[in-house]
């Protein structure tokens, strides 16, 4: 006996592998920028915001600042391939778990503090996000 | 000011500018014979949003400065609310609300 075709709904919740992979890549990319970005930043001296001359010069000689720069290169190009299998309102809510990869690469790798008052922040923002993401992309009049 | 709020000023300050490029960006799109005008004005916001950033990051943990960019959502929707016209729906203006609580509630755990 035959198996049953796959319902339209089943169809419908099927994640592409491709696009599983870009939105796992999106994730993971975010989190490093922001991370190894901290890293970077604290290497640059104290007083930076008043000598910018010296803020570059730091900046130029901290490969971790090319990494970054790299990272968000990568991060784009793999943006751009995720929203050729996805809508934008589809993907945004769900990179949006970065808040929550961020927040727990931190606490291990850079040992900041992840309290009860960070993670309630986080999952606020998570929401909001979530939220705004479900209305109407285009409340523009079409030209 | 501590170096911590000078930091969370920075983060508010790339919300704000961020917002503005990407009504830059939006306008672009919107007026293609003075496309190159908008996109470039928005490419040097984010040229300094990156400065700013970093110098948060120099002040501020990661995990809150990360969260906090989040703003850039409030701030592009008032933006463009006020300069573009576009609607801001209950389930939007909500979901901006639940940004901001946790931006605040970030904020003060900084």
């Amino acid at each position: 006996m035959a198996a049953n075709p796959p319902s339209p709904a089943s169809d419908r919740r099927k994640l592409p592998t491709r696009l599983a992979l870009g939105l796992a890549a999106a994730i993971v990319l975010d989190t490093l920028v922001q991370t190894i970005w901290k890293r970077a930043a604290l290497t640059l001296p104290s007083n930076a915001a008043g000598d910018p001359a010296a803020a570059a010069r730091s900046v130029l000689g901290q490969p971790l600042f090319l990494v970054v720069g790299g990272l968000i290169v990568l991060q784009m190009v793999n943006w751009l391939k995720v929203l050729d299998d996805a809508d934008v309102s589809y993907a945004l809510p769900i990179t949006a778990l970065s808040y929550v990869s961020v927040a727990a690469v931190s606490a291990l790798w850079l040992h900041e503090a992840l309290t009860p008052g960070r993670i309630f922040g986080t999952l606020l923002i998570l929401a909001g996000v979530f939220l705004v993401s479900r209305t109407d992309p285009n409340t523009l009049p079409a030209k | 000011m501590t170096r911590t709020a000078v930091g969370l000023v920075l983060i508010v300050i790339c919300a704000v500018i961020e917002g503005l490029a990407q009504i830059a960006w939006k306008t672009a799109s919107m007026r293609p014979d003075q496309s190159r005008r908008w996109i470039g004005l928005g490419a040097v916001a984010y040229g300094g949003e990156i400065a700013l950033y970093t110098l948060a990051l120099t002040r501020v943990d990661v995990s809150i400065a990360f969260a906090m960019g989040s703003l850039s959502f409030v701030a592009v929707a008032v933006l463009s609310r006020l300069l573009l016209g576009e609607r801001i729906s209950w389930l939007r203006g909500a979901g901006l609300f639940l940004i901001l609580s946790g931006v605040a509630l970030m904020g003060e755990q900084a």
